[in-house]
């Protein structure tokens, strides 16, 4: 069942292009204009020292991993999930699908191919901050820096900046499928999923992370910021802050999207669909 | 017998205490399988209620409902049915036969070249690559019924099907439900407000009114037992006298309330009054003037 489920919604994902795009496409390409622009900049500014002529292709790649960790950016993904779990009641379409497949099934796909669209969007993102860096050593002369990590320490530092962005991405896309259940509209589950980030990420901002307790990894924010300066420091980075962080801000992060997800899907399975 | 839907005092209420909302009371109902069932109703009756309760799209407050005398209504049952339920509901940035491709993948079915031919069957193979956003609401409703026949349903639930069709495509329609019926075997729950369709469509239908069943039975029984008898007498006033209470004024005569075997004696007593009757028939009602007598209007 869940399997037919997504194989709709994949293909109802990949018909949407125009949507798809500003969802999933756009923090990429955001990344690599924004790389290449500051780039450019710096090389050409008069005041820059010798440090300016170095880059960093590895780290550059982590910055393109974290970049859907910004608050404001989120609010592209954020979008795309609307569109996933919201659209059914803009468009009135649950009365079509509801009849072939279960419930359940049928939010759980839509939470799948929500995350399949964000994983390829993170690693198309870490590529283009890559990107980046290429376009700094070819085209502006820059001097590469490797670090001395080995091959194993680089794939682990992209794996856990990879999963710091994915899990952050995902509990945000929990929480929009919780709006849009409860309120069943479209703007509701963009505005208040984006407003209660906002809100979060202010309060955390109070925080200083080298001395902040555990509890401070409940913040979505702290949690996705100390997974990136967990990556940075396996790449051996002495100025990581916030490390001790990482892994209960995972766990965190997790147990947000689990929350908000199951919650979905039992007011979901109940819920009256009078109209849509 | 074998039932395509069935309801055991199935109710249902929106809201608690003074103000709650009975949409739908009590109601025992039985559709048997095969044939067209047409449920009727004035807006407010019950009938959309009564179908998404079928297709578990909304919880009863009280009772049960069986489709296909399945003991649940879940997955397996529910992929046996094709439903259209209100205006159609579409995704405008598909094309037809992307969002015939949708709802298949989501129904787990699959079979080559099916979406092209529900397209032909409902006239639409010309429109299959253009998006549903730019379709009117003729062509939105056909789509629709494409998307509810895609897997070959047994049981097709069908709510207002005629809605912004024009002449020509309510034809086609009726000609369609017939053909599902008589060549593919299928089963079809039909809801209407438009009286002559169900009329000329149906086999069976239920009337609801306040989401009470008022009325059902087969359409020639529902049309043939309430008839009227018709006489063209001069003068009228006279024979509304000898009638009292069975008779009323009716075009240029009185229309009676009378059993077929009281006709002959009737006649007789008319004519012994000196009363000149011209003509005599028998006047069967639509099934509108049933609809409407039945459910407070006014039939005659």
């Amino acid at each position: 069942m869940i399997l037919d489920a997504l194989r709709s919604e994949i293909l109802k994902l990949t018909k949407n292009r125009w949507s798809m795009f500003w969802a999933f496409g756009f923090v990429p390409l955001f990344t690599l204009a924004m790389g290449v622009l500051v780039e450019t900049f710096v090389r050409s500014s008069a005041s820059a020292g010798p440090l300016a002529n170095v880059t960093a292709p590895l780290n550059s790649a982590l910055d393109g991993l974290s970049a859907f960790n910004n608050v404001f950016l989120q609010i592209f993904p954020i979008a795309g999930a609307a569109i996933l779990f919201a659209g059914e009641y803009r468009w009135e379409t649950w009365r079509a699908i509801l009849p072939r497949n279960e419930r359940s099934a049928v939010l759980l796909a839509k939470l799948i191919a929500f995350a399949l669209a964000v994983a390829a969007g993170i690693l198309l993102s870490g590529f283009f901050g890559w990107l980046v860096a290429v376009y700094d050593l070819i085209v502006l002369g820059a001097t590469p820096h490797w670090p001395r990590a080995g091959a194993g320490d680089v794939i682990l530092a992209l794996f856990i900046a990879f999963g710091g962005s994915f899990l952050q991405v995902m509990a945000s896309a929990a929480l929009v499928m919780f709006t849009a259940i409860v309120s069943r509209a479209m703007i509701a589950s963009i505005i208040a999923p984006f407003m209660i980030l906002i809100a979060l990420a202010l309060a955390a901002s109070r925080i200083r992370l080298p001395g902040a307790d555990l509890s401070a990894a409940g913040f979505p924010s702290i949690a996705g910021t100390s997974i990136d300066q967990m990556a940075r420091a396996t790449l051996g980075d002495p100025d990581a802050i916030g490390v001790h962080l990482a892994v209960p801000g995972a766990g965190a992060l997790l147990l947000w999207c689990i929350v908000l997800a199951v919650g979905a899907l039992l007011l979901f399975s109940r819920q009256d669909l009078s109209r849509e | 017998m074998s039932a395509a839907l069935e309801t055991f005092g199935l109710g249902k209420s929106y809201g608690s205490g003074a103000g709650a909302v009975h949409a739908l009371q009590a109601l025992d109902l039985s559709i048997p399988r095969g044939g067209v069932y047409g449920i009727l109703g004035p807006n407010g009756a019950g009938k959309s209620t009564l179908l998404r309760l079928a297709l578990g799209l909304i919880n009863p407050s009280r009772g049960t409902v069986r489709l296909l005398d399945a003991e649940k209504t879940d997955t397996a049952v529910l992929r046996r049915v094709g439903a259209m339920i209100e205006a159609p509901s579409l995704y405008p940035f598909l094309t037809a036969a992307d969002m015939l491709r949708v709802f298949a993948r989501m129904s787990g079915f699959a079979e080559t070249g099916r979406e092209a031919a529900v397209l032909e069957r409902v006239g639409l193979t010309e429109a299959a690559h253009r998006r549903a956003r730019t379709f009117s609401m003729g062509m939105r409703q056909r789509l629709a019924l494409a998307a509810a026949l895609l897997h070959r349903p047994e049981l097709l639930i069908l709510d207002e099907p005629t809605n912004g069709l024009d002449p020509a495509g309510i034809q086609e329609m009726r000609i369609l439900i017939r053909d599902l019926v008589d060549r593919d075997g299928v089963t079809i729950i039909l809801s209407s407000h438009l009286l002559d369709e169900v009329e000329k469509v149906c086999d069976r239908v239920a009337i609801l009114d306040h989401g009470r069943l008022i009325a059902e039975g087969a359409v020639a029984d529902l049309v043939g037992g309430h008839g009227l008898f018709y006489l063209d007498v001069s003068p009228v006033e006279a024979a509304l006298a000898i009638l009292g209470p069975r008779g009323k004024r009716h075009r240029e005569g009185v229309a009676a309330e009378i059993s077929r075997e009281e006709a002959p004696a009737l006649i007789r007593q008319l004519v012994a009054a000196n009363i000149a009757v011209t003509e005599a028939r028998w006047l069967a009602p639509t099934l509108e003037e049933i609809f409407l007598s039945r459910t407070g209007g006014d039939g005659t």
